[in-house]
């Protein structure tokens, strides 16, 4: 199972506005330092995370604050940060009238490739954040601004933004419209004024090209309060809009888990976006998201028997130049999610979701049946974001993991789905309004945590679902024997490392080689003190290393002999008596301090008769001397050797367990004991 | 000598002043009885006695080829006290070979076993094997007392050992003094 991850920064601070806005910290958190610089690192991981629900002041503010500002516009700079709409959207909330002078280099040097979704964006969005700029008081923000609406300017920078970009067409209409949004926000008398021309028709921007007439009487309704931004609302997090939300299936309900299902999804385009979501690059998403949900990631997580498919080829919805592909209010966000051509729609920007905020990527209703999204270039983001939204359309609200799929902001990794939010995607709410596919069993036959309905290797244990082609085939079914061992991968239990032998110790269907606790007892093979005998304690009474499960010869005072006695210790398969001594074992010399030195069930027994060699009765120099000659000899037939009346021991040598003995009972008086009682 | 020093001090001290409580000083000395002749132990003081510890030195003379000496010291323990043994000549430490000594102290006796082990070289001739250490009673009168061996033996290097004949061993007298 994956370790919890450390939440990035961004992520981090959201939670931390979640605490703050019950007041209550957690050990060690502390809100965001007002002003305080966060580092350039910092500020590139906050501007790289994808805000699935958007950036609005308060985000901005506990992602990056004020400080970020310096490294937000060396990132707007750069052609080749992959998320400049994160940039500029940032900005719009946290710059001074100064950073006029960098998005309007931005607009003069437009993206070489506009088809780049997150570049697209950037553009779109410049204006935007010069309204919101010009309303904190930035004059030389509102002056760009009336400057790219005067009469018959056709958008001055900005057209020369558009024919620079030159693939989009009707960008410039579009980098228009966003001016006079951006006026709207500014909400100053010039701004004000200057709509009312132009929706009057007194002053005409473009003289070629789209009316810009409507688009300035829906800026004069969002200046007129008619849709109020609700700055620090939690809009941004209940993004979803529509009918009321049920409660998740309960446990109760679950008898359909034991089939895995999967949710056709159908989807269009509309017909202004530059970069379109195509059936395979969306057949890739999709399969993306299915093995995040699919797979068990972590502790929390479960291998949810549900998947997400593509449901049709993806057509196309709205006219050109409808405006539609760019979401910037209430009306526009509901004729886009009431349109029924598909449930999900892609869109170029979404500006408007119960709110308005900033560069959405995407928008649903919870529960219900329509999405709309934007297009992200990274997979794994794009996948978590799908998803994520139709996540809301079976009943699910947002979590405060932020290794959930559900959590609200998409940092890349996300992966999880609890049992609830399984349950939910198995028993979607009824006004999800989708009909699921039964797919079989909720099985996982290679016990590789990936249910078998989506594992792109049913029979070979790979969780990590690795398909190198891209064709849907597990990389590790690509190959018939992978590891070479003889066993095809299908049946082996250990299909990457040679296991000829399939040994699987506790029978758990995986092999030993690849089973990092063949005994199951909790202890990992690498550090299990008996890796194949089940020990969880760990037990090692003698402290060698091998858990007294596995150790031949438990032998605590390292004498050779073990307790119990076996015939793998290394001075024989007699018992040692006392375990925790070196001069008690068996044959150690009787001594006379008590103990039953030798083992023979009897302490201090000793008889001086039995050491006088010489019959004087008494163990004197004599006896001492003999063995001081023998001394270190050694016999195979000790019996007829001159020494054998002083080889106490019996053991064929003359030696220091002789000379123990003998300086016990030395100077004794036969016949009597040595020892005294 | 620092001890020496020191006593010297005392005693002056005693002389010099008459209301100063005197200490009384015990010595002890050792007088054997035999000069050393061929095939004989004999006792006499070593040349580091002092008058708080006398030591005992067991002087062989004319004995060859010596594994082991075995012996018990029979002493009045109201005069002296045992207080220990060391190893003196190369009689058992010729040729670097280990002694092992093997000690049974009981009041008034010590038996004591010096034998030789390991790759040692033969020694042949005259030499001292041991010094016995004996300090004075604290608090006993002046006397002196008989200081004899029992049961020694000694034996050689022979396969196996065969004890030494016709070795005659000496003792002597501690002499107890209270200054």
């Amino acid at each position: 199972m994956n370790a919890v991850r450390r939440p990035s920064r961004g992520i981090r601070r959201i939670l931390t506005a979640l605490w703050v806005s019950t007041a209550c910290l957690g050990p060690g958190e502390s809100a965001a330092e007002p002003g305080a610089a966060p580092s350039e690192a910092d500020v590139r991981d906050a501007a790289l995370a994808v805000y699935i629900h958007g950036i609005d002041e308060d985000v901005a503010v506990l992602e990056i604050g004020p400080g970020g500002v310096g490294p937000l516009k060396a990132l707007l700079a750069d052609p080749e940060f992959p998320r400049r709409d994160n940039v500029v959207a940032f900005l719009a909330h946290l710059a001074e009238d100064d950073v006029t002078t960098d998005l309007l280099a931005l607009l003069q040097s437009p993206p070489r490739s506009p088809s780049v979704p997150e570049e697209d964006r950037a553009l779109l969005l410049a204006p935007q954040a010069l309204g919101r700029v010009a309303s904190r008081g930035g004059p030389r923000a509102l002056a760009a601004l009336l400057e790219m609406t005067e009469h018959d300017a056709e958008g001055g920078v900005l057209a020369r933004t558009a024919r620079t970009a030159g693939a989009a067409p009707g960008l410039r209409d579009d980098l228009v419209e966003m001016a006079i949004r951006g006026l709207a926000l500014s909400g100053a008398s010039e701004a004000v004024e200057r709509l009312t021309d132009i929706a009057a028709g007194r002053i005409v921007p473009s003289s070629e090209g789209r009316d810009p007439r409507s688009a300035a009487e829906s800026a004069l309704a969002a200046v007129g309060g008619r849709e109020e931004e609700t700055p620090g609302s939690s809009s941004a997090d209940t993004p979803e809009v529509g009918e009321p939300a049920v409660a998740a299936a309960g446990i109760a309900d679950l008898d359909q888990n034991l089939r895995a299902h999967v949710a056709p999804l159908t989807y269009t385009n509309h017909v202004d976006v530059p970069s379109p979501m195509s059936d395979a690059r969306l057949d890739d998403v999709l399969r993306e998201a299915t093995v995040r949900a699919g797979r068990d990631d972590y502790e929390e997580d479960v291998a949810c028997c549900t998947a997400v498919r593509r449901e049709g080829s993806g057509g196309a919805f709205g006219t050109a130049g409808d405006g539609r592909d760019i979401i910037g209010n209430e009306n526009e966000m509901n004729a886009v999610l009431g349109a029924s051509s598909a449930r999900v729609k892609v869109v170029r920007q979404i500006d408007w979701c119960g709110g308005a905020v900033m560069n959405i990527v995407g928008c649903s209703f919870l529960p219900g049946s329509s999405i709309v999204v934007v297009r992200l270039s990274g997979i794994s983001a794009e996948a978590i974001l799908w998803i994520h939204e139709y996540g809301h359309n079976v009943g699910l609200g947002h979590t405060g993991d932020s290794r959930d799929i559900m959590f609200g902001t998409n940092n890349g990794s996300n992966r999880g789905l609890t049992q609830t939010h399984c349950n939910a995607y198995q028993l979607p709410a009824p006004q999800a309004r989708i009909t699921l596919e039964d797919i079989g069993a909720c099985t996982d036959d290679d016990l590789d945590s990936v249910h078998d309905a989506v594992d792109n290797c049913v029979n070979v244990p790979n969780n990590s679902q690795q398909d190198a082609n891209h064709d849907g085939i597990g990389d590790a079914c690509q190959v018939p024997d992978i590891d070479g061992d003889g066993v095809l991968n299908e049946v082996d239990n250990c299909p990457f490392i040679s296991n000829p032998g399939q040994a699987d110790l506790e029978g758990d269907g995986i092999g030993d080689p690849c089973d990092p606790d063949d005994d199951n007892d909790g202890a990992i093979d690498s550090a299990d003190n008996c890796p194949v005998v089940s020990n969880p304690a760990q037990a090692d009474g003698d402290d060698d290393g091998l858990g007294d499960a596995c150790d031949d010869c438990t032998d605590r005072d390292g004498d050779g002999f073990g307790s119990p006695g076996t015939s793998f210790c290394l001075a024989g398969s007699n018992a040692d008596c006392d375990d925790t001594r070196t001069d008690v074992r068996p044959g150690a010399p009787e001594l006379c301090d008590g103990r039953d030195n030798d083992c023979n069930l009897v302490a201090d027994d000793l008889l001086c008769e039995d050491f006088d060699i010489d019959s004087d009765n008494s163990v004197d120099g004599r006896e001492v001397a003999w063995l001081a000659r023998a001394f270190t000899l050694c016999s195979a037939a000790p019996v007829s050797e001159w020494w054998f009346p002083v080889d106490y021991t019996a053991d064929g040598c003359v030696d220091g367990d002789d000379l123990a003995i003998l300086s016990t009972v030395w100077s004794c008086v036969a016949p009597g004991p040595v020892c005294s009682p | 000598m620092i001890a020496v020093a020191v006593l010297g001090a005392g005693i002056a001290g005693c002389g010099g002043g008459g209301r100063k409580r005197v200490v009384p000083t015990e010595c002890l000395a050792f007088q054997g009885h035999s000069a050393p002749a061929a095939s004989t132990v004999v006792a006499r003081q070593g040349s580091g006695s002092l008058c708080e510890s006398v030591q005992v030195e067991l002087v062989l003379t004319d004995v060859a080829d010596v594994q082991t000496v075995d012996f018990t010291v029979d002493y009045d323990f109201d005069v002296a006290r045992y207080e220990g043994l060391s190893i003196a000549g190369s009689v058992l430490t010729s040729g670097g070979a280990t002694v092992n000594v093997l000690e049974n102290e009981s009041p008034g006796k010590v038996s004591i076993d010096l034998t030789r082990f390991g790759t040692g070289v033969d020694f042949n001739g005259s030499g001292s094997v041991v010094r016995l250490i004996f300090s004075p009673v604290s608090g006993a009168a002046p006397a002196t007392s008989t200081m004899s061996f029992a049961s020694p033996q000694i034996f050689g290097s022979e396969t196996p050992p065969q004890e030494k004949p016709g070795i005659q061993w000496f003792g002597g007298e501690l002499q107890l003094t209270v200054n």
